[in-house]
């Protein structure tokens, strides 16, 4: 890559969203892995209900750990529905003009 | 919710094509992580079921639906199915939480792709995290590479 698209962006942001249930963002924002659906007291045989199911995670993994991020998000269900239909819809207009 | 039952159906394929393939495609509900058939988990506990499976005389290599067989005396003898093949080796349990091969294939892959694909320019990267793996290599890849380092870390 050119030095002058370096220059262009000489500081790419990089951030995590998180999902409900999940403990990365109190990790990345305050340094605590924490949800308040894993409150002593709180907590669920079978945890906790979010449709994006494999996303978020309550212990930092070996690769998690390598991450560089300048901050992080929420996110909810409904937010995740409607993004993924804004990609589907995009990624169809592009691919084959349906609409 | 259409949507959803086009993901059902893609799925579907990518089992279809894993299937053609050779490979054997054990179908899972979605749990949580921590349930102790989530699929990640299934997968560790096969790897591991396999290795014993391996070690294990031929004449000794049963599954359970034979055991059940044998108990109701309709043992056909010496010709077992089994859920692994009699030249099974053993498992292994990819693990792609703890393993940096993960990592890697996205500092390496999706990175540079993201990269050349806006052709460099971007002002931000947002993603979520399962394994970290995506988050971990495409992050360290754009802000390493190509960017200031700050991180929050």
């Amino acid at each position: 890559m050119s030095h002058a698209q370096q220059e262009k962006n000489p500081e790419i942001k990089c951030f995590l969203v998180d999902p409900p249930g999940s403990g990365l963002y109190n990790k990345v924002t305050r340094g605590v892995m924490y949800t308040k659906e894993e409150a002593e007291g709180k907590r669920l045989k079978n945890p906790f209900d979010t449709i994006t199911e494999g996303i978020g995670i309550n212990r930092i993994t070996k690769n998690f750990a390598m991450v560089k991020l300048n901050g992080a998000f929420r996110g909810t269900d409904r937010e995740a529905v409607e993004m993924a239909r804004l990609l589907l819809t995009l990624l169809l207009a592009s691919h084959f003009s349906y609409f | 919710m259409y949507l959803i039952d086009d993901c059902l159906a893609w799925i579907n394929l990518q089992s279809q094509i894993l299937e053609a393939l050779g490979a054997t495609v054990e179908r899972v509900r979605p749990v949580s992580i921590t349930h102790k058939d989530h699929f990640v988990n299934i997968a560790r506990r096969r790897a591991s079921e396999a290795n014993e499976f391996a070690l294990k005389p031929k004449n000794l290599q049963l599954n359970d639906k034979d055991t059940a067989k044998i108990n109701g005396y309709e043992s056909d003898g010496y010709h077992y199915s089994s859920l692994f093949p009699s030249d099974c080796q053993g498992g292994f349990f990819a693990d792609q939480f703890e393993n940096l091969a993960n990592f890697r294939a996205h500092y390496q892959g999706t990175g540079p792709e993201i990269w050349e694909q806006t052709n460099g320019k971007l002002d931000a990267f947002v993603a979520a995290a399962g394994t970290g793996g995506t988050v971990a290599g495409v992050s360290t890849f754009l802000q390493v590479r190509h960017g200031t380092l700050s991180s929050t870390f």
